[in-house]
C-alpha cells in the first residue's frame, strides 16, 4: 500500500512537468501579448516594448521557461502581470467559491441522481423508469445558460426567493451562503445528475441478472434489501468512477456558471487571465489543477480498494 | 474603467467644466508670465493624501514628470519644457522655451492618460511599470484589502477631502463625496447585470447593453439615462501602408460607401442610443464642424465604385479583423464586409479575440505574412473632441497609430493648430485639420454611441458629465 502511494505520488512529477511545458508553450505560441494589453490601447510601439522589457518577455523562451520553473520549484507561482498580486494569493481568494459550488453541485447530483437511477432500475421498463430517463435526457440536452437564466427568472425575479447572482462566503452566515449556492448548483448539477442516474440505472439493471442476486432472491431477501444491500453496493465502483470524473470536469467547467451567476471563482479568474494573456495566472492555475486531478484520481483508486476487496493495490 | 477609477481616487490640478473649459481643481491659482513661457502654480490649502500626509508641490512635479513621458499632449509640453521644478511645499513652476497655449487644457484633459496627481514615491515608478500602491487625494479611498481583481473593487468616503466651494460643473467644482462606501462589482454577463439591477441586488449599471434597454424600461423603480455628455465615437481604420488602401482613391471609395445610420442601427439599435455626426470632432464639442465632410459616409455606392476604378483597385484581398469578444466592433466588421462587397471588393473577415487583434494590428506586413487591411475601434468623445487628443488623427507615418497614415500637409496643419495663439485661430485650423483628414481618410467616423446608465430610483444626484462620476451621488432607501 505504501509503495503504491509513493509510486503514484512520484508519478505526479512527470505529469506536472509535461503539463507545465505544454501550457507554457501553448500560451507563448498563441497570438496576443500581455505587454500590448497592459500598455493600453493608445500606447506607442516604444511604450509597449518598454513594458515587455519590464515583464521580462523580451528574453528567450528558454530563459523565461527555466526562470518560471525555478520559481515554481521554490513554491512561487509568480505574480499577476496586471495586478502584481501573487498567483497563489489570487487562487486562494477564488478557490472557496469554486470548491463550494463544485461540492454543492456534486452533492446534489449524487443525492438525487443515485436514488433516481436505483428507482429507474427497480421499475425498469415501467413509467418511473421512462420518466427518469426522460429527465436524464432533458438534463443532457438543455444548454446550461438557458436553464440557468430560466432559474434566475423564476426564483430570483418572479418569486424573489433566491439571489440572482453573487456569492456570500460562509463568514456572512450559513443562510446567505447556502442561498447564494442554490441556483448555480442546481443549474450546474443537472447534467451530472443525468449522467449519474443513467450510469446507476444501467449498472444495477445489469447486476440484477447476476447469480448473487438470484441467490439473494432464493434466500428470500426483500426487493428493497436486494436493491440497496446487494445491487447498489456492487454498483458503487462505476458510480464512484463517474462521480470522480464529474468532479474533475466540474472544476474545469465552472466558467460559464461562474459568469452567469457572477461567482468570483477560479474559473472566472483563469478565463479573464486568458483574455488578458496574464501568463503567470494561467500557468499557475493549470498546474495546480493538474496536480489536483492526479491526487483526485489517486483518492478514487483508494476508494475502489475500500469498496471492492478484489481490487489489489 | 481605469479612468473612472482614477477620478474616484486621485485628483487633478485642473478639471474641465461642463463647457469644456479648464478650471483650477487642486490648484488654488496660477500665474502665467507676460511672455507666455513661465507658469507658477499654487496648491489649495488642506489637500491631503489618503494616508494623512499633506499633498506637496514635489508630488505634483513628480506626477507630471511621469505623465508627460506617456501622454501625447504631455509629450508636447515636455518637448517645449526648459524646467519643471518645486519652489516650495505649495508652489511649483513650469518654464517653456516657446509658448504653448494649450498647457492648461492639457493638465485638465479627461481621457487617454489623465494627469492624475499621486505621491512622489509612487509617481517615481517608471511609466512602463504597474503601480503597486494606490494612494490618492481624491474624494474616495480605494480599499486594497477588499480588492478581488476582475471581480470587485471597494471604495470608502474620504472624509478629509476638501471640496472646492464652486458648484459641480462637468468634472470641475465641488466634488463632495456623499456615499460612505461604493462597491464596484464586475458582472461579466449583461443579462445577469440587468437581472441583478431588477432584483435590487445592485443599484446601478454604468453602461447598459443597448439590446437590454427595453427590459429596464419595463421594470418599475428602474431608470435609464444617457449621462455621458459625448459618448464614444465608432471609428473605421484602414491600413495606409498596404494595398489596396495605400491608394487614397480606394480609401475614399470606402469612406463614401459607408452609411453611418446602418452602422448605428446595427451596433446600437435604439434611436436614442446614438447620434449621427459628420464631424471628425465630437458633435456638441467646440471644434465640431461640417466643413470638409462631402466624402464622409454618404452611402454612395456608385461613386464608390468609380473611385475604386480611379484608384486602380483590381480585386486585391481586403482582410477585416473582427474581434468576436467585442459585440460592437464585431457587428461593425460584418457591416463593413457587406458594404465593401456591395462595391465590388474582395473581402475576408478574420475572427479573433481583442488581444489578438491588438497584436495583429501592430504588424506592418503584407496580408500573406499576417498583415491586415482594416479594423474598428472607438474613442471617448472627450478625447476625440480635439485634434491634439484624438489619437487616430496624426498622419506621421511610422510614428502614427496602427494604420500609419502618412501626410505632410496633415502634420503641418496639426503643428499650426498647436502653435495657434488664440481660440479663434485654433477653431479655424481644426476645421482645416478635419478637411485634410477626411480627404486622406486617416480614419472614418461612423457615429456617436451614447451609453446609457441604468439605476434604481433610490439613487439620487446623478448628473450628466463627460462620464459617470460618483461625487454628489447619494442613496435614499
Amino acid at each position: 500500500m505504501f509503495s503504491f502511494l509513493a509510486r503514484r505520488l512520484a508519478s505526479t512529477i512527470p505529469v506536472l512537468l509535461v503539463v507545465g511545458v505544454f501550457i507554457f508553450l501553448l500560451l507563448r505560441l498563441s497570438p496576443g501579448d500581455p505587454a500590448t494589453v497592459l500598455a493600453g490601447d493608445q500606447a506607442t510601439p516604444e511604450q509597449i516594448e518598454a513594458v515587455r522589457r519590464n515583464l521580462g518577455l523580451d528574453q528567450s523562451l528558454l530563459i523565461q521557461f527555466f526562470g518560471w520553473l525555478k520559481r515554481v520549484l521554490a513554491g512561487d507561482l509568480g505574480q499577476s502581470l496586471f495586478s502584481n498580486i501573487a498567483v497563489m494569493d489570487l487562487v486562494l481568494q477564488r478557490l472557496g467559491p469554486t470548491i463550494a459550488l463544485a461540492l454543492a453541485t456534486i452533492a446534489l447530483a449524487v443525492l438525487i441522481g443515485v436514488p433516481l437511477g436505483v428507482l429507474a432500475a427497480w421499475k425498469v421498463g415501467r413509467w418511473p423508469d421512462q420518466l427518469v430517463m426522460a429527465i436524464a435526457s432533458a438534463g443532457f440536452s438543455i444548454p446550461l445558460f438557458i436553464f440557468a437564466f430560466g432559474l434566475i427568472w423564476l426564483f430570483g425575479l418572479k418569486l424573489r426567493w433566491l439571489p440572482v447572482q453573487g456569492y456570500s462566503p460562509p463568514s456572512a452566515g450559513v443562510g446567505p451562503f447556502l442561498a447564494s449556492l442554490v441556483l448555480p448548483a442546481v443549474a450546474l448539477s443537472v447534467v451530472y445528475l443525468a449522467l449519474i442516474a443513467r450510469i446507476t440505472r444501467a449498472t444495477i439493471v445489469e447486476l440484477l441478472n447476476d447469480d448473487f442476486i438470484r441467490t439473494a432472491e432464493a434466500k428470500g431477501a426483500s426487493h428493497s434489501r436486494i436493491m440497496i444491500k446487494h445491487a447498489l453496493r456492487n454498483a458503487a465502483v462505476p458510480i464512484l468512477t463517474v462521480v470522480g470524473v464529474s468532479f474533475s470536469m466540474l472544476l474545469g467547467g465552472v466558467v460559464v456558471t461562474e459568469n452567469i451567476f457572477n461567482i468570483p471563482g477560479v474559473g472566472r479568474l483563469v478565463a479573464d487571465a486568458i483574455l488578458k494573456r496574464d501568463y503567470p495566472i494561467v500557468q499557475g492555475v493549470v498546474l495546480l489543477f493538474a496536480g489536483f486531478y492526479v491526487v483526485l484520481n489517486l483518492v478514487i483508486d483508494l476508494c475502489y480498494a475500500a469498496l471492492d476487496p478484489r481490487v489489489r493495490l | 474603467m481605469t479612468r473612472n477609477f482614477g477620478y474616484l481616487v486621485f485628483d487633478t490640478l485642473f478639471a474641465m467644466d461642463a463647457d469644456m473649459r479648464p478650471q483650477p481643481q487642486m490648484v488654488k491659482s496660477y500665474d502665467l508670465s507676460a511672455d507666455g513661457l513661465t507658469y507658477a502654480f499654487t496648491l489649495r490649502d488642506g489637500l491631503k493624501w489618503h494616508d494623512g500626509a499633506p499633498v506637496k508641490a514635489e508630488d505634483c512635479v513628480a506626477s507630471l514628470l511621469r505623465w508627460w513621458q506617456k501622454d501625447q499632449m504631455g509629450q508636447r509640453i515636455k518637448a517645449r519644457a526648459v524646467s519643471l521644478e518645486t519652489i516650495d511645499d505649495k508652489t511649483f513652476r513650469l518654464v517653456l522655451k516657446e509658448p504653448f497655449g494649450l498647457t492648461i487644457d492639457a493638465l485638465a484633459q479627461m481621457d487617454v492618460y489623465v494627469p492624475f496627481i499621486m505621491p512622489k514615491r509612487i509617481a517615481e515608478t517608471p511609466p512602463s511599470k504597474v503601480i503597486n500602491e494606490v494612494v490618492g487625494s481624491g474624494p474616495f479611498k480605494f480599499v486594497a484589502k477588499e480588492w478581488q481583481p476582475g471581480a470587485k473593487l471597494v471604495f470608502e468616503k474620504n472624509a478629509d477631502y476638501v471640496s472646492r466651494p464652486e458648484p459641480m460643473s462637468g468634472l470641475s467644482g465641488g466634488k463632495t463625496p456623499k456615499l460612505d462606501r461604493i462597491e464596484w462589482i464586475i458582472i461579466k454577463d449583461p443579462q445577469t447585470q440587468v437581472s441583478a439591477l431588477a432584483a435590487g441586488e445592485i443599484d446601478m449599471i454604468e453602461r447598459v447593453p443597448f439590446d437590454l434597454l427595453p427590459m429596464i424600461k419595463e421594470t418599475p423603480k428602474l431608470k435609464i439615462e444617457a449621462l455621458s455628455t459625448y459618448g464614444d465615437q465608432l471609428m473605421l481604420r484602414m491600413n495606409h501602408k498596404m494595398p489596396p488602401f495605400d491608394k487614397q482613391e480606394v480609401r475614399q471609395a470606402v469612406e463614401i460607401a459607408q452609411d453611418q445610420k446602418t452602422y448605428m442601427e446595427a451596433v446600437v439599435g435604439a434611436p436614442d442610443g446614438y447620434q449621427l455626426c459628420n464631424s471628425i470632432f465630437t458633435c456638441g464639442s467646440g471644434y465640431a464642424t461640417e466643413v470638409g465632410t462631402q466624402l464622409l459616409a454618404k452611402g454612395d455606392k456608385a461613386k464608390a465604385r468609380e473611385l475604386l476604378i480611379k484608384g486602380g483597385y483590381a480585386g486585391q484581398k481586403v482582410v477585416i479583423l473582427q474581434p468576436t469578444d467585442n459585440p460592437i466592433f464585431s457587428t461593425a466588421s460584418l457591416v463593413a464586409a457587406q458594404t465593401l462587397r456591395q462595391i465590388g471588393m474582395n473581402v475576408e473577415v478574420q475572427a479573433m479575440d481583442w488581444p489578438t487583434l491588438q497584436q495583429r494590428r501592430a504588424k506592418d506586413a503584407p496580408l500573406d505574412q499576417g498583415g491586415w487591411s482594416l479594423f474598428f475601434t472607438s474613442g471617448p468623445g472627450v478625447a476625440i473632441a480635439s485634434p491634439l487628443t484624438n489619437p487616430l488623427l496624426p498622419a506621421s507615418c511610422e510614428k502614427a497609430w496602427a494604420g500609419w497614415p502618412c501626410d505632410s500637409e496633415a502634420e503641418r496643419l496639426m503643428d499650426a493648430f498647436v502653435k495657434a495663439p488664440g481660440a479663434a485661430q485654433r477653431k479655424e485650423l481644426a476645421a482645416a485639420v478635419q478637411t485634410r483628414s477626411l480627404e486622406i481618410v486617416t480614419y472614418i467616423p461612423l457615429g456617436q454611441m451614447n451609453y446609457t446608465t441604468g439605476y434604481r430610483d433610490v439613487v439620487k444626484g446623478v448628473r450628466k458629465a463627460a462620464f459617470f462620476t460618483f461625487w454628489g451621488v447619494s442613496i435614499d432607501r
